[in-house]
């Protein structure tokens, strides 16, 4: 994949405002935190969210995690705590200044990523076959609660949230890609893929939390 | 280089030890997640709770991993961003702890209130209706 | 761009409207921003005026009940969303931020303009919903009013969702920029207490403004999807919903509030020429309120149907937000003490504050009280509390700051005479208005209702001529600074005779980087020479 030969890559360059690369690499690390942290807040919140309709309708959330199959939900798990990994070594390499081994992981990020969202379809196309859906909508057999679709209702809110940041996470790899084409990674300078390491351990933490409240704990 | 170099340097053996511990973790939520423990003869504590417990230990333990040392908190000079990790943690606890003594308390001073508000049967003339199997 | 370009004044560097909307430069963005929200401003105050207009008697005047819950609606959501919260941060913050601690710029330039654009888009969408039928949720969008799948409505909920992220991200890099980039010699201590208020308030837009991102969401979701996690007809609980609104929306009063007291510390301290009273409280008290802020949210919600134990322990906690609150009256009270305080237009502004805002505090706390609030609950006396603060202090300080710093943005002076005598229109307006809400309140008169008892009509009529007068002074004030504009370039670097460094060392109006060379900070910023002795 290393199309760009060492002699093309450019130098990054301190921006305008900033002193030094320190000063901008921490600014951009703490910016990035701090958007992490309003990430945090929301899917903190949509869980609190969950744990209070538990609380309220226990049953309906027994029943609807019986219906979940917890080995695609550890699947995933692995696929998102590997992807991980990939990155961080990406992060690694670029210290080095191994261009082309960046490349490689960050690849591997994507097609571990491209992964959880093949199984996430699996499971989101069953639910689709047997009924199991929001609202309205809910046809499934053999339920006693009925509180049942809200269950399914906040199965696909959140998943499908966390699926939306997969796809942005995908895309700031592939952004990091284009950017290892262009500009020359050293241990001064690896902030893309550092920025882009901390969005993906983010999707692995909320994955963390969510992966046992609606597959396992019911 | 004469200035400081930003962030700190990765080690492949710690990332690699962070892998193998997250994998272990995971397997380790999913058993205690399958361990029977409500079979146990035991009734002077809720088993559910302690399995939720002892599942959600696991959780913070793996999140705990991530944000040290996939996110580098570890290694942060200025502990800035720890802080902002921690207060997100603080807020959410705080969110949760009221939440729950609104709904854990409801109708605890005029369990008659409660019933003027019709707060846990709201469901629903045309679910019913809908041929879905009930009780 | 040339060497050169960075020394000469920042409105002249380049020219034209796509050098201002593709620039980077905070001053210009802040500018904009000033630009978009007067609109607003004016707008949200005419749909006020006339539901005002038509609450002159009774009875049908000229606007059907549907069109009037319609026109509240509208006013809530355009002076929340579109005015008071990214107000002075979005127009004043980001004008003054970087020139009062010494910065080239924020942090984040290109995402300050994005910051801008989600503002923008925003701002279309909610337009766009004034077109798609009535919205009539009210500002807070309870469900189950809001789930109704009313077009109006959903407008409105993306709109708010997309305003979110435009403050969350004005915020970061507030954060960012008041932590890296100060310039040599500016520690904490010796910033000025706006850039405390804009610290504190974004700490609350970065951890609470999600909150309402994921509300909305949850809202746009349950109107197409059913999902039952608010709606109770599904077996959801509204309650939570307000939970989940309230989160974000206590914190955002004081979003929409801190900047203010931020602006008051600025202006009383330059008006009245003396180092301003207790300046590590003022600091400190901003963040308190801002951690206060977090805890106190249940208090929207005592007659909504939550527990009496959260009930009890949120309006326990309420009364704390009172402490930092007073120490900041007091102290700027203090800080007039043998001052040599002299009336300039922007101080007539600080002074309303101190004024308006110690009647907003003081309801607040009548309202913490629980038996109290079952009686007030949902009357005028909230909202009068509300816009003693939104407006009598929020807008009231926007509109001094504007005053005070407008020489630095533009290059010229405005007409005093004229500026003194709008803001004595815009003190006896505002105060006529609200001031019969509290006592139209306390007897029980309800809020959001098109009918009304005869016996309120004198009230509702003595509010509504006050709001004429307001606007009169209002529009007086936009014109008097409009028609400076016109006039000659006549404002010296320090009018005012500040300590703080966008009066000191930038040029008025500054260059392209803000400073010919980055300043190094000797002294805090209310050092006045009277002061030494
Ligand atoms: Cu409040």
């Amino acid at each position: 994949m290393s199309t760009a030969t060492a002699g093309s890559l450019q130098e990054h360059e301190v921006a305008h405002h900033f002193e030094d690369l320190e000063q901008e690499f921490e600014s951009h690390r703490f910016g990035m935190w701090l958007f992490m942290a309003s990430e945090i807040m929301m899917f903190g919140a949509l869980l609190t969210g969950g744990l209070f309709l538990l609380y309220l309708h226990p049953d309906a959330f027994a029943q609807g995690r019986a219906h979940l199959d917890w080995r695609l939900g550890a699947l995933n798990t692995f696929f998102l705590l590997t992807s991980g990994f990939t990155m961080a070594r990406a992060a690694a390499f670029a210290q080095k200044a191994e261009q082309g081994k960046v490349r490689t992981n960050l690849l591997l990020s994507l097609a571990l990523a491209a992964g959880f969202l093949v199984v996430k379809c699996i499971e989101y196309k069953a639910k689709f076959h047997h009924g199991l859906l929001p609202g309205n909508a809910f046809h499934g057999a053999g339920f006693t609660s009925p509180h049942a679709h809200i269950f399914f209702g906040y199965y696909f809110v959140t998943t499908g949230l966390h699926a939306l940041h997969v796809l942005v996470g995908m895309g700031l790899m592939i952004w990091c890609l284009k950017v290892s084409n262009r500009v020359r990674f050293t241990r001064a300078y690896y902030t893309p893929v550092e920025m882009a390491g901390i969005y993906w351990a983010l999707v692995d933490l909320v994955w963390i939390f969510l992966f046992p409240l609606l597959y396992l704990v019911g | 280089m004469d200035m400081e170099l930003p962030g700190h340097t990765y080690s492949f053996k710690v990332l690699g030890q962070v892998y193998v511990s997250l994998i272990v973790l995971s397997a380790l939520m999913v058993g205690f997640a399958m361990l029977p423990m409500e079979k146990l003869p035991i009734d002077w504590l809720d088993l559910h709770l302690v399995k939720r417990l002892l599942i959600l230990g696991v959780a913070v333990a793996m999140a705990g991993i991530v944000a040290g040392f996939l996110m580098g908190l570890k290694y942060e000079k200025s502990k800035l961003n720890a802080v902002v990790f921690l207060t997100n943690f603080a807020f959410l606890l705080i969110f949760l702890l009221f939440v729950l003594a609104d709904i854990s308390f409801r109708g605890a001073m005029d369990p008659s209130f409660t019933k003027q508000l019709n707060w846990k049967s709201p469901v629903n003339a045309e679910e019913g209706s809908s041929g879905e199997a009930s009780h | 761009m040339t060497a050169h370009a960075e020394n000469i004044n920042y409105l002249k560097t380049t020219r034209g409207l796509k050098s201002w909307l593709t620039t980077v430069d905070h001053k210009r963005i802040g500018l904009m921003y000033l630009a978009s929200i007067l609109v607003f401003f004016i707008t949200g105050g005419l749909y006020a005026m006339l539901f005002r207009l038509e609450l002159w008697s009774p009875e049908k005047n000229f606007l059907t009940p549907d069109q009037y819950n319609n026109f509240f609606t509208l006013h809530g959501v355009i002076m929340v969303f579109l005015v008071v919260v990214p107000g002075i941060p979005g127009a004043l913050g980001n004008f003054v931020l970087p020139l009062q601690i010494g910065a080239k710029d924020l942090a984040f330039p290109k995402l300050n303009l994005t910051s801008l654009y989600l503002y923008w888009i925003g701002a279309a969408l909610a337009i766009i919903s004034l077109f798609a039928g009535h919205a009539d949720s009210g500002w807070t969008f309870y469900a189950p009013y809001s789930l109704s799948k009313n077009p109006a409505v959903l407008w409105m909920l993306t709109a708010a969702f997309i305003l979110g992220f435009s403050s969350i991200l004005t915020g970061l890099n507030f954060i960012v920029t008041i932590h890296k980039m100060r310039a040599p010699g500016m520690t904490w201590f010796r910033m000025p207490l706006f850039i405390w208020a804009l610290y504190a308030t974004a700490i609350m837009q970065v951890f609470a403004t999600p909150v309402l991102g994921i509300t909305l969401i949850l809202l746009l979701v349950e109107n197409f999807f059913h999902i039952g996690i608010f709606d109770p007809a599904l077996g959801g609980d509204p309650i939570l919903m307000q939970h989940f609104f309230w989160f974000y929306s206590h914190p955002a009063v004081y979003i929409i509030v801190v900047p203010g007291f931020g602006i008051a510390s600025e202006l009383i301290s330059a008006f009245s020429k003396r180092e301003i009273f207790g300046y590590k409280f003022i600091a400190y008290s901003s963040v308190a309120i801002t951690i206060i802020g977090f805890l106190v949210w249940g208090h929207h919600m005592f007659v909504a149907g939550q527990s009496e134990v959260a009930d009890t322990i949120f309006s326990f906690l309420t009364f704390f937000t009172a402490i930092p609150s007073a120490i900041k009256v007091f102290n700027w009270t203090t800080t007039l003490y043998k001052g040599s305080i002299s009336l300039q237009t922007p101080m007539l502004y600080g002074l309303q504050i101190l004024f308006n805002f110690t009647i907003g505090g003081l309801t607040g706390i009548i309202l913490a009280i629980l038996s109290v609030d079952i009686h007030l609950h949902d009357t005028y006396f909230v909202v009068s509390h509300f816009h003693y603060v939104a407006m009598g202090t929020t807008m009231i300080a926007f509109i001094g700051g504007v005053h005070y710093w407008w020489p630095k943005m533009t290059g010229k002076m405005f007409n005093e005479f004229w500026g003194r005598l709008a803001s004595i229109l815009v003190f006896i307006g505002f105060n006529t208005t609200f001031f019969v809400q509290l006592i139209m309140g306390s007897q029980g008169s309800p809020r959001r209702y098109y009918h009304y008892l005869k016996e309120f009509q004198i009230y509702h009529q003595i509010s509504t001529t006050g709001i004429l007068i307001l606007a009169t002074g209002l529009f007086m004030a936009l014109i008097n600074l409009l028609l400076s504009l016109r006039g000659p370039s006549n404002a010296p670097q320090n009018p005012w005779g500040a300590r703080t460094l966008e009066w000191e060392v930038a040029e008025t109006p500054p260059v392209l980087f803000n400073f010919k060379e980055t300043p190094v900070v000797t002294h805090g910023p209310y050092e006045f020479a009277t002061e030494k002795s």
